[in-house]
């Protein structure tokens, strides 16, 4: 018969917690199986875990791994948002039935413990807006050279102002009430805000805005804007316009 | 560079025996007990009590964790991530 001991030192982790459980291992055998274990654990090369969400964690490292979410992380660092903008961006990846079910599932936790402030920037990883964003400060780091502090404070601006500095158009509205919108925050003198439209309401802001710069209307007040354009993963077209004054440039 | 990571899948039993060799135990009422403080154990997280068939424990540590989207998320922004 096998010497136990010499069996265990050829096991790896998985394999090894197997077979103490199968072979039901006592005594000096047991213990020491528990002392390889314990080394595994702490000294192998390979990390390991165990979560009853497994595919949720494997999905949710992957997002951590991605350009856009490494780009946010390069220019604000360990930023307290940073785990709520992956959940968010995880959100987005679900199907609309899974989304539902999740989103219901962990808005009661984001709320319990960030607030409303976390429930929003949820939304900004579930929208995809939040690639938007990323664009913006990863573009002010470059185009105006902006140290770390500056980035978070930009970021944090945005965070806190969100509502105050988005337009999110309608099906029901009209390229007049895009154009109203756009008025109402320069007068507002609002440095930065943004235009959000999804699916057919795509059209209506495109035509408010070619309007309202045809007619001079956005550079006579001294802002720039640009457009992005992509699919989220549940197939709904997103179109989103930066406005800048000129004065951030 | 990143470490490699494998989430195990594992019987309760075998979950137990893990969480005996890491110090921790399952009390009668079904929670995460610490046996090196002797109370049960607190998510650093959520801080709350963590039930056995709600537990994590995430690569690279010994951190018993309440799961959920949101605590995944927050452990691997704190200890899996790259510092920038």
């Amino acid at each position: 018969m096998p010497d136990p001991i010499e069996t265990l030192i050829k096991l790896g982790l998985r394999e090894l917690l197997s077979y103490i459980n199968l072979k039901k291992l006592s005594g000096q055998a047991l213990e020491y199986a528990k002392k390889r274990v314990r080394d595994l654990w702490y000294t192998d090369i390979k990390k390991y875990g165990f979560t009853p969400s497994k595919d949720e964690a494997i999905i949710l490292r992957k997002i951590s791994q991605t350009d856009l979410y490494l780009r946010l992380k390069f220019c604000l660092g360990q930023h307290w948002s940073l785990p709520l903008i992956k959940v968010g961006i995880y959100v987005s990846n679900l199907n609309k039935e899974g989304q539902d079910k999740l989103v219901q599932q962990i808005k009661e936790y984001i709320f319990q413990k960030y607030g409303i402030l976390g429930i929003r920037i949820m939304e900004l990883g579930s929208t995809g807006v939040i690639g938007s964003i990323i664009e913006l400060i990863s573009d002010l780091k470059i185009r105006k050279n902006y140290t770390r502090e500056d980035l978070v404070r930009e970021f944090e601006n945005i965070l806190f102002e969100w509502k105050e500095i988005t337009i999110f158009v309608k099906n029901d509205d009209t390229s007049d009430d895009v154009i109203i919108a756009i008025k109402r925050k320069m007068e507002m003198k609002k440095h930065l805000f943004f235009v959000f439209a999804f699916g057919n309401a795509s059209k209506i802001a495109m035509s408010g805005i070619a309007k309202a710069n045809n007619e001079g209307l956005i550079s006579q007040e001294g802002y720039l804007f640009s457009n992005k354009y992509w699919i989220n993963k549940r197939g709904s077209e997103i179109y989103s316009w930066t406005f800048e004054s000129v004065d951030l440039f | 560079m990143e470490p490699e990571i494998e989430f195990l899948d594992l019987s309760p039993e075998e979950k137990i025996l893990l969480l005996d060799v890491l110090d921790f135990s399952i009390d009668k009422e079904g929670y995460i007990y610490d046996e090196l403080l002797k109370e049960r154990h607190i998510c650093p997280y959520t801080k709350k009590e963590v039930l056995f068939q709600n537990a994590s424990i995430l690569p690279g540590s010994t951190l018993v964790i309440n799961t959920s989207a949101l605590t995944i998320s927050e452990y691997i922004t704190d200890k899996l991530e790259k510092k920038y």
